[in-house]
């Protein structure tokens, strides 16, 4: 894996289960080893303490201390993050503000639901305004309402010039949130770009009564169709081509069920992009 | 306050509200309780119908209070047991740990402050409730324990020896296997101890060399005869001598400086150790 993010980026980091994203972000910050090779993080090695001094980190599994109250675990993290000593019950009180909890302040974790832990958890990413802030799945038990505050902290942490790395099986949060998708496969880049230049090309979605992969050759000469159960898709097709497609599908011997011109979303290009990553290992 | 104290500190306050130190104080109120009661009503009893002598009061004080303060040691050592195999264990398996070793620290300084705390803990009991009972077996009984400080010191380092080698564990199981298995190989080696002891009234030095190896591979037990001898009254040994040898409540012999400082080598190599593995593992 080779991979470089610069300052003040917001990186979407995709891939399905077991890609190796929670892993890459345990390396940035030290709770994976590499086995080899090597990596910098703001300018230090990876491992290296110094490496994590400006890092705030969600972890997907994240849990904290039920016997602290939250106002307590946030004490704890600002002081095991450096700040002095004067400025750690200001910050505790702002990052808990910042993500809703102010008034909770005084209660224990222990009595949480998981969506407020899922914040508290925000809140001790957020300490002392790091440069770097790794988010792994960061809204998977929030609300709707959580869920759009998450997307407004992203947005002024990337108006502040922080870099940020979301790791989320919910695109839709990657489309709203990121600038540029990394995408990983079994421990590999795949793909890596910004995310305007993968969005808005035209496409069409072709529903049919069998299975589609078998009908992708027919499509060959038109454009390279990806097969998802019964589902073809057509990337990058003009409009004016869509019946072009329907009469190639039916001669060979396809029965049509729906035909949906569209536009390409992070989903289909996601899978278009998997799909293309499965072949080319089997080849 | 330096990062060690800052875990030292975390793990007495967890140990406070979970409960663990009331419960602790409520079994040593119980135990002190009862033994106090006892030591009372010792002078009182009457032996095949006469009075006991006062040299067959102190012989049972003596007997008495061995088996009351290993009863403690025992309650001491289930309870550290299992305060401390969850303190590592445990967390990287809930994902606590994941926040925490993310900060810019280093592991050791996460684990050396948490056996600060735990031995803070473990000294603390043992202080209190050996000082307890040595106090009341001698307002009940007017026996004096030659050596107090020493029997309640070293009966805390037994404690300490034990919570290291469950800290270890704590890196290689699961937290409750971690527990039974460090209860496990405490009363293993109490056994083993007692097996040495035989050998050495019945003069089979095979046999014997079973509690010396013993003591050498975990030094509680030989602890734990530091304490017998701490308790004895000089003279009682030699009067009783021939009946006592190989009683696990007497003691005639003290410890060795060269055998103190083996047991001390002994909690530093298992904190070593424990620190190299828990360096390695990915919570």
């Amino acid at each position: 894996m080779s991979l470089s993010v610069g300052p003040g980026e917001v990186v979407g980091l995709l891939g399905p289960n077991g890609a190796g994203k929670t892993t890459l972000v345990k390396l940035l910050v030290g709770l994976a080893r590499p086995d080899s090779g090597e990596g910098l993080v703001l300018g230090a090695p990876l491992g290296d303490p110094r490496a994590r001094r400006e890092v705030g980190y969600l972890p997907e599994m994240f849990r904290y201390q039920p016997w602290l109250t939250a106002g307590e675990v946030l004490r704890l993290h600002t002081q095991l993050s450096g700040l002095p000593k004067p400025e750690r019950g200001r910050e505790a009180h702002r990052v808990l503000a910042l993500v809703g909890l102010a008034e909770r302040a005084g209660d224990r974790v222990g009595s949480f639901s998981k969506g407020m832990q899922q914040r508290l958890g925000l809140a001790v990413a957020l300490v002392g305004s790091p440069r770097l802030l790794l988010l792994d799945e960061p809204t998977s038990a929030l609300d709707p309402t959580g869920r759009a505050d998450v997307r407004r902290l992203v947005e002024e942490c990337k108006a502040a010039g922080t870099t940020v790395l979301l790791n989320s099986h919910l695109l839709s949060e990657v489309e709203r949130s990121c600038d540029r998708v990394v995408v990983l496969q079994r421990g590999r880049v795949i793909a890596d770009g910004p995310l305007g230049s993968w969005l808005g090309s035209d496409t069409v979605r072709v529903v049919l009564e069998q299975r589609a992969k078998p009908f992708i050759a027919a499509l060959s000469v038109i454009g390279q169709a990806v097969a998802h159960g019964h589902e073809l898709i057509v990337p990058s097709l003009e409009v004016s081509l869509v019946p072009e497609v329907v009469n190639r599908l039916v001669a060979a011997g396809a029965r049509v069920v729906s035909v949906e011109p569209g536009r390409v979303s992070l989903e289909d290009k996601l899978l278009e992009l998997l799909a293309r990553g499965e072949e080319e290992e089997r080849e | 306050m330096s990062n060690v104290l800052v875990f030292a500190r975390l793990t007495l306050v967890e140990a406070g509200r979970r409960k663990v130190i009331w419960a602790l104080a409520g079994l040593a109120v119980v135990i002190i309780g009862l033994s106090t009661w006892g030591f009372a009503r010792l002078p009182a009893v009457h032996a095949f119908g006469a009075d006991l002598s006062t040299a067959d009061a102190h012989l049972a004080t003596a007997q008495l209070l061995a088996f009351v303060l290993f009863a403690q040691s025992f309650v001491g050592a289930l309870g550290m047991s299992f305060v401390a195999t969850p303190t590592i264990a445990g967390e990287l398996e809930s994902g606590i740990a994941l926040g925490i070793l993310a900060r810019p620290i280093r592991r050791a300084e996460v684990l050396i402050g948490k056996w600060i705390g735990l031995a803070c803990l473990s000294t603390g009991y043992m202080v209190l409730v050996g000082g307890a009972e040595i106090a009341a077996a001698e307002a009940g009984t007017g026996y004096r324990v030659p050596q107090p400080a020493t029997a309640v010191a070293l009966l805390a380092f037994q404690s300490i020896a034990l919570l290291t080698l469950a800290l270890l564990l704590s890196t290689l199981l699961s937290p409750l296997a971690a527990g039974v298995a460090a209860v496990g190989v405490f009363g293993t080696a109490w056994v083993a101890g007692l097996v040495g002891d035989i050998g050495l009234t019945v003069h089979d030095s095979s046999v014997a060399e079973v509690g010396t190896v013993d003591h050498l591979l975990l030094p509680t037990d030989g602890l734990w005869q530091g304490v017998m001898h701490a308790l004895d009254q000089t003279g009682l040994v030699s009067s009783f001598s021939d009946h006592l040898i190989g009683n696990p409540f007497f003691q005639g012999t003290g410890l060795t400086a060269a055998y103190l400082v083996w047991a001390v080598g002994w909690v530093v190599a298992v904190l070593f150790a424990t620190q190299m593995r828990f360096s390695r593992l990915e919570p």
